[in-house]
This record gives structure tokens, C-alpha cells and sequence, in this order.
């Protein structure tokens, strides 16, 4: 009859689950055993390949077992055609985009699918941009999916002798408009930018400097607590790698950055990167204009102490250097 | 799917409850109440399950029309109705809402509805595109911290302001020391304030997003509202709103109908309670059948009227409006705010639903206006919405829009993006005239009686009266007001929707257990590790510090 009313005892369902799980920790220890085993004894055939697919699928992080993986996997190819080498990669594509699906941060899963396509005799870097592309469309701030795109544009530029500096930092722009919050973006974008500019000298890279703080600018009055955000207005502020200002002209743009800064200050005056940035910059103006120091940077290192106690040790060494 | 039962040559039935009217509120409860065993009996003395909240077609449409105007007869909310239909439209084409909603991704009657599973029976469709009426055009809302981001014509100081705002929005219950002495103040001031927002914005937090009729709107009302749309974009994606096709709120009654039967109630439809009897327990219906009813009769009709009328508009036209959808959706939110059509008291709110919706053929849209303000001066705001509707569709559809522009109208943003003086760009719009005209297909024109404060229903006796529809555009205290009704048969709420559909396999039963807790839980992304959606203005967690 319907209507009965469901009672959950959590207590039987946590026993429930300890049983089902006490099985698997014997299963999975009798793969280890067999794993172990099997690469003392140097074992390098399709099984051991299978006995390793069956762990990984388990636990991608025990990188031994894709040592022991690739182990194999180079000895088959040293008896196998070309195009037998190529399907078995195709098969570890595979294999290993479903790992990634799964666990899309683990080191060795990426490191892996690297050397498949070192040792691929026709790696698709086409597919591999596609790829990385959706993994980053899942999750735009997975640095390791961004480390392996630079490696895939590298790659490519090297295939095609082709640039793609110029779509590479499309792409940062529009992943930084639907998130800012994004230390990778904009890191990858610190490293296109000088590239961009060597391979484009019609660019005006001061118009592009100024372009790129209106831009951090906006982003930095929308969210002052992401701190992606200011390293990096710090490296468009400090860098010789866009143009290489004159000390006066550093100067001038440390002195416009600074007042906008405290205006972001005057109406949110607990920001803590506003109080860091200000304390620094103006540090680092001192410094240029070969002044003493202003007194306001003491107060803004009090500041600090008093909003951010955690690290106030950090501030007082701050001081004392001053 | 209703079974009717014949009963026999001299026996009365019996039921528990007997539930007059299938409107939502009702169908919700009676569904409950199956689903714990009462024995329901569900009439409804039209021939189509929703009450006031149905949708109708086109003779459907018509009888209504007729019947609503019969003051002698009519104990519908409505009255007031003037219908044009143009000739040779095939009635069953069209499915006419006569008290359209919206329903946030964030809200207790989508999480009711899921535990419920009747959206299993339901087709929802996204809702993103919230455009405020602001000088002679449409803008869209920025709801996002993308949005703000983004936006080229925010400042920065009002961006900061901004961001601060839905920052303590999305929490604000929790922070009363910021609201508590604002509490009945008007919204606006709170907003001005508290928080120095700008005229602008504040037209757009009170109008689009939240919804609201007008800035005056008591601020603790006004917070909520605010809330309910900015925490609903990113749950299911870059939409904070979505409606059932063919009918928001008739389907939906219809759904928990459904759920209500398999429960074992019993449905009549085109059936009138004409009588009851205190004495004998025993119900009349127009059938000449009495019933006897053991528990308590819920009744929607000749009801506790609400105590404000509001004014509603319907306009069928030749245009399929996609230049007002946002990309895979069929619907829009057009609000035209107070003081915007020549000194309205109230926004006028529209919803705009095209072909995709289900409730018209392909190449046409219907457009739902409504406004707080009655009669004859609610039917006149109505009419210049409707002209401005009418005069930005064509203009943004036509092909053959010109105008000239020389160097010196025209500067750059400091990013390079070329800006058309607004000044100019808005006298050629305005002196625009469309080479075509919008031909409208239907117009309909009627009140409606609406709760504007919510009432207690009463239960002195074994009847209880339902309350009529809320004004609020999305689903307001749906599941309070069944919760209500539930407690007034049952004496609890302990069991509401408690039930346990017997599936076999665990993965039912997780479903049902995911459908138990909020939405916000499962959404809500603690583990730095583990990809999940968060509200843009939610702390994001594992944040990278040095």
C-alpha cells in the first residue's frame, strides 16, 4: 500500500555501506599485490596491460602503476608496426579521457596523455585543442588543463609553423569576461602578451598597457577580495615585458594607479589587497623617486595588522624593512 | 485518467475531503492529502482542470469570457472581460494563460515539485532574458557578476556599489543590524541609503529582478524578492527562471491532479457543488448526487475575495519576438517601471512567450501584461505598454532600420570599442516609423481579484475557503498556502508530501533522498576539489592565498 512512511535509520545505512566497502579494500589489495608482482618479474604482456587498466580505473593517482603502464607499452612498440603503435595510443586516448572526465585534476593522468602523443607517430593536435577546450569549458580554473594547452599551442605552432598567439589571447579574454576569478587566465595571458607584441609590431603596446588596466581596472572595483585580480594589475604596473617605460613614466603610472586605488580604498576601507598594493606601490615609488617613504604606508602596514591578524608577524617584517 | 465512479440506486457516497475547484493551491493539497491515505473526492465545475489558473483555448476562451461577465453567476476572481479574436485561428492552437507565473530555479514549490515528482509530467523550458523598460528601450538586466563586470555602461564606483549589494543579498537574512530599522521603509530609500545605489540601478533591482510593482515595496518584502532571483541563475544554467509549456499554471495544477489520482482520488470534472449541508455532513452536487463527506470540504469558489484588483492584458501577434529571446529560449520578461508611461503608480509587468512555449503556433507570440493598477486607469497603462511594445518589436525586427552617422558622433571606449552618441542613437530611434504594422491576432482585456497581503483562511466550520492567487509574477506561497490548507484537515504538516513511492532499486530512492534536501545543498560547492555551480557573489571556497 502506498502511503508508507520511510524510515532511514543512518546507523544501518552506514554498517550497510562499511560492509560493501570492507570487500572492496580486500579486492583492491589483491590488485596491488598482483601489480607489484607482476612488474618485479619485468611482466610486459597485455594482461599486465589489463591488470594495470583495471587499477588505474580504481586509483589514477598511484603513479607507479603508469610508470609500470608506460613500462609495457614501450616494450610492445619496439615490435609493433607504426599503425599498430598508433591505434594502441589511440586506445590510451581513450582510455584516458574517460580518467579525466573522472578526476580531471590528477597530475598523472595529464603527464600521460603527454607522453602518448610524444610517442605517437601522427599525434591530432587539433583533437587535443577540442579537448582541452571542453575541459576547460567544464572548468575554467584547472590550471593543469591550462598548462596542457600551452603545451598543445606549442606543440602545434612547432606542426604548422604557424603563430596562435593572437587567438590563444582571444581566448583568455573570453574565459576572464564570463570568470575573472582566474589566476590561470591571466597568467597565461602574462605570457602572451609579450609574445603578441613582438609578432604584431604594428600594436601600440602603450594603447594595449592602457587597455589592460581599464580592463583589470573594472574587475578589480567588481570583486577587490580576488586576489588573481591583483597580481595581476602588480605585473601590468611593474613589468619591463609590455613597454619599457621611462623612470618618470613608471612614476606617472605608479602615481595614477595609486589614486585609483585609494578611491577603491575610500569606499571599501577593510580591503586588504587595496592596503598590500598601496603599501607596496607606494614603496616602490619611494624607491624610483629616490624619497623617503610616506608615512601613509606605515599606516596602511597598521592597517593590515588589525584587519588581517593571521599575519601580522608577516606585516611587522614589512615595517622593519622598511 | 480521472475515474468517475457510478454510484448506485440509492447509496450515497462517502469521501473524506471533498475539494471544490482544481486551481494549484487545491490540487497541491489534494494530492497531499491522496498520498496519506484521505480519501479525496476533486470536482471542478468547469470542463478543464486549473480554475483560475488555467489555460485555455480559443472557444474554451470564449465560453469563459461569457461566463466571467455574467455577474449574476460569475464567482470566478475575473470580470471585466473584453475578448477580439480575428477570424479563421484554429482554436485548439492556442493555450490562452489566464494568470501566467514563473517559477525560480530557487524556490520552495520547484523543490515540492520534484519530491512530488510531478515534474515528472511537466516540460519546463529556461527564462533568462529580464529586460527593464528604461528611456524608449529595452535593457537587459545585469544580474551577474559577469554581467557587472562586463558592462561598458556601469562606472566603476556604481559596479563596487553594485557588487556590495547582491554581495549582502544573497545573505541577508543574516545581517538584520544592516535592515532591521528599514524593515517597512520603501525599498528605494533602503537602497539609496544603505547602499548608494543610483536611480538606475535601483530601477532595475526593484522592477526586473525583484519583481516588485513599486520602489516603495516595504524593504524587508523587497530583500527577498531580490534574493529569490539572484540566487536562482546557475543552478540549472544562465537562467534564474523557468515556466511548464503549455500553460504555467494549469499544467501544474493539472500535474499534482494527476499525482492526486494515482493516489487514489477521485476526479469530476464539470461538476458544481451547489449545497451542503451542516447537519447531515452531506454535500449536493448538480447531479442531483449528495455526498457525504466525513472530514472537511475545500472550496475555491464564491471565496474569500482578495482584497486588491489587478488589470491583465492579452495580445496575440503576427511576430515570432525572437529578438527579444535569448539564445534557445522562447520567453522574455519586459518590465516597464513606475513612471514610464506617461506617470503609471505601478510597473506594468510583461511576459512574453513565443511559439516555443507550446501555447501558440509557430511565427506568433503572446504577450501577458499586467499591472497592480484596476480598471479603467489599469486598462489605459496597459494600452501604452502595449504601444511600446508594439513600436520596439517592429522596430528591432525590421530590415530596413538606416540612419547616417558621420566621425565626429562617434567615440571609443579607452578598450577600443567604438560608442555611438546615445543622444543621437536615441532621436533616430524615436523618430523612427516602422514602414509595417503589427497585426495582433487576439486581444483580451479583463480584472482579477488578487491577495496582495496574504490572508489566513478561516475554518469556523467543515467548509474552508482557499484564497485567490497571489499578484506576484513567479510563485509566491504556493506551498505555504497548501501547507496551510493541509494543516486545517489534518492537524499537522509533519506528513506533507512524507511519502515513500516503493520504488526498488536505490537509485529511486536517492532521488528522493537528493529531492529532500535543498537544492542549495547539492549545489553548493565546499570541496575545492569538486566542480560545482555557486552564486556569483557567494565567498568562493579554497580560495589560492599567499
Amino acid at each position: 500500500m502506498h502511503s508508507v512512511k520511510r524510515e532511514r535509520t543512518s546507523a544501518k545505512v552506514r554498517e550497510e555501506r562499511r560492509r560493501r566497502e570492507a570487500g572492496k579494500i580486500v579486492e583492491y589489495k589483491a590488485l596491488v599485490d598482483n601489480f607489484l608482482t607482476s612488474r618485479n618479474n619485468h611482466d610486459y604482456t597485455p594482461g599486465a596491460l589489463s591488470l594495470t587498466t583495471t587499477l588505474l580505473k580504481q586509483n589514477p593517482e598511484y603513479y607507479t602503476v603508469w610508470n609500470y603502464r608506460r613500462e609495457i607499452l614501450s616494450s610492445m612498440f619496439q615490435t609493433q608496426t607504426a599503425d599498430t603503435i598508433q591505434s594502441q595510443i589511440d586506445n590510451e586516448l581513450q582510455f584516458l579521457f574517460a580518467r579525466l572526465i573522472e578526476y580531471p585534476k590528477c597530475y598523472w593522468i595529464w603527464n600521460h596523455r603527454k607522453w602518448c602523443l610524444q610517442s605517437s607517430p601522427s599525434p591530432s593536435w587539433k583533437f587535443e585543442l577540442g579537448l582541452v577546450t571542453k575541459m576547460l569549458d567544464r572548468d575554467a580554473r584547472n590550471f593543469h588543463g591550462w598548462h596542457y594547452r600551452r603545451y598543445v599551442v606549442q606543440c602545434t605552432e612547432k606542426a604548422t609553423g604557424k603563430s596562435m598567439v593572437r587567438p590563444e589571447f582571444d581566448y583568455t579574454t573570453t574565459k576572464i569576461n564570463a570568470n575573472f576569478s582566474n589566476f590561470s587566465a591571466w597568467h597565461n595571458r602574462t605570457k602572451l602578451i609579450p609574445r603578441l607584441l613582438k609578432e604584431e609590431p604594428e600594436i601600440d603596446a602603450r594603447k594595449l598597457l592602457e587597455n589592460e588596466i581599464y580592463l583589470i581596472t573594472q574587475a578589480m572595483y567588481t570583486d577587490p577580495d580576488d586576489q588573481s585580480v591583483w597580481l595581476y594589475h602588480r605585473w601590468l604596473v611593474t613589468s619591463d615585458d609590455i613597454v619599457k617605460l621611462s623612470g618618470d613614466e613608471r612614476k606617472d603610472l605608479l602615481e595614477k594607479e595609486i589614486k585609483s586605488i585609494q578611491e577603491l580604498l575610500g569606499v571599501e576601507p577593510d580591503s586588504k589587497w587595496c592596503l598590500q598594493s598601496l603599501a607596496f606601490y607606494k614603496g616602490l615609488l619611494a624607491t624610483l623617486a629616490s624619497e623617503s617613504l610616506e608615512s601613509s604606508v606605515h599606516g596602511y602596514l597598521d592597517r593590515l595588522q588589525e584587519i588581517d591578524p593571521m599575519r601580522k608577524n608577516r606585516y611587522q617584517d614589512w615595517k622593519n624593512q622598511l | 485518467m480521472a475515474t468517475t465512479t457510478t454510484p448506485a440506486a440509492d447509496s450515497t457516497e462517502t469521501c473524506d475531503v471533498l475539494i471544490y475547484g482544481t486551481g494549484l493551491v487545491e490540487s497541491v493539497v489534494a494530492a497531499a492529502l491522496a498520498w496519506q491515505g484521505t480519501n479525496v473526492l476533486h470536482i471542478d465545475s468547469n470542463p478543464y482542470y486549473g480554475g483560475s489558473w488555467a489555460a485555455l483555448n480559443l472557444d474554451e476562451l470564449k465560453a469563459w469570457t461569457d461566463r466571467v461577465n455574467d455577474a449574476a453567476s460569475n464567482n470566478t476572481p475575473f470580470s471585466d472581460a473584453y475578448l477580439y479574436i480575428s477570424r479563421n485561428l484554429d482554436p485548439r492552437k492556442y493555450a490562452i494563460d489566464l494568470s501566467p507565473h514563473i517559477l525560480f530555479t530557487r524556490s520552495d514549490f520547484l523543490n515540492l515539485l520534484i519530491k512530488s515528482r510531478v515534474s515528472r509530467y511537466l516540460e519546463f523550458k529556461p527564462l533568462g532574458s529580464f529586460h527593464t523598460f528604461e528611456q524608449d528601450s529595452f535593457e537587459k538586466v545585469p544580474g551577474t557578476k559577469e554581467d557587472i563586470f562586463t558592462s561598458q555602461t556601469l562606472t566603476l564606483l556604481t559596479k563596487r556599489s553594485l557588487m556590495r549589494f547582491m554581495k549582502f543579498v544573497i545573505d541577508w537574512e543574516q545581517n538584520s543590524t544592516i535592515w532591521q530599522e528599514y524593515k517597512d521603509e520603501p525599498i528605494s530609500k533602503f537602497l539609496d541609503e544603505r547602499f548608494g545605489l543610483d536611480a538606475p540601478q535601483i530601477v532595475e533591482l526593484v522592477h526586473s529582478i525583484g519583481l516588485l510593482p513599486t520602489p516603495k515595496a516595504p524593504t524587508e518584502l523587497a530583500l527577498g524578492a531580490i534574493k529569490r532571483y539572484l540566487t536562482s541563475m546557475q543552478v540549472y544554467g544562465n537562467f534564474p527562471a523557468m515556466y511548464s509549456m503549455y500553460g504555467t499554471g494549469g499544467e501544474l495544477a493539472q500535474g499534482f491532479c494527476r499525482s492526486a489520482a494515482v493516489a487514489g482520488a477521485v476526479y469530476r470534472l464539470g461538476t458544481k457543488l451547489i449545497g451542503f449541508d451542516e447537519t447531515t455532513s452531506e454535500a449536493e452536487l448538480d447531479s442531483g448526487e449528495k455526498i457525504k463527506v466525513t472530514e472537511k470540504i475545500i472550496s475555491s469558489e464564491g471565496v474569500i475575495a482578495g482584497d486588491e484588483e489587478i488589470t491583465r492584458m492579452v495580445a496575440v501577434v503576427e511576430k515570432d519576438c525572437k529578438e527579444w529571446f535569448a539564445e534557445g529560449e522562447s520567453s522574455a520578461v519586459v518590465i516597464f517601471p513606475v513612471d514610464t508611461l506617461d506617470g503609471n503608480r505601478y510597473a506594468v509587468q510583461v511576459l512574453v512567450m513565443g511559439s516555443g512555449s507550446g501555447q501558440c503556433p509557430s511565427g506568433q507570440a503572446i504577450w501577458y501584461l499586467s499591472t497592480q493598477e484596476s480598471g479603467e486607469q489599469g486598462r489605459k497603462y496597459l494600452y501604452v505598454a502595449l504601444e511600446k511594445l508594439e513600436e520596439t518589436i517592429l522596430r528591432e525586427s525590421t530590415e530596413d532600420f538606416e540612419f547616417d552617422v558621420n566621425e565626429e558622433e562617434i567615440s571609443y571606449l579607452p578598450n577600443g570599442l567604438p560608442v555611438i552618441s546615445s543622444v543621437r542613437l536615441g532621436e533616430s530611434l524615436r523618430n523612427f516609423s516602422p514602414k509595417e504594422s503589427l497585426k495582433y491576432l487576439l486581444k483580451l482585456t479583463y480584472s482579477q481579484k488578487v491577495t496582495v497581503s496574504p490572508l489566513e483562511p478561516t475554518a469556523d466550520s467543515k467548509v474552508i475557503y482557499t484564497i485567490a492567487p497571489s499578484i506576484d509574477l513567479a510563485f509566491e506561497g504556493i506551498v505555504d498556502q497548501a501547507k496551510g490548507l493541509y494543516e486545517l484537515v489534518t492537524g499537522t504538516t509533519d506528513d506533507f508530501f512524507d511519502v515513500d513511492f516503493e520504488d526498488e532499486d536505490d537509485d529511486a530512492t536517492a532521488t528522493a533522498a537528493a529531492a529532500d534536501t535543498d537544492i542549495r545543498d547539492v549545489a553548493e560547492d565546499k570541496d575545492d576539489d569538486v566542480v560545482g555551480h555557486h552564486s556569483d557573489f557567494e565567498e568562493v571556497a579554497g580560495e589560492m592565498t599567499i
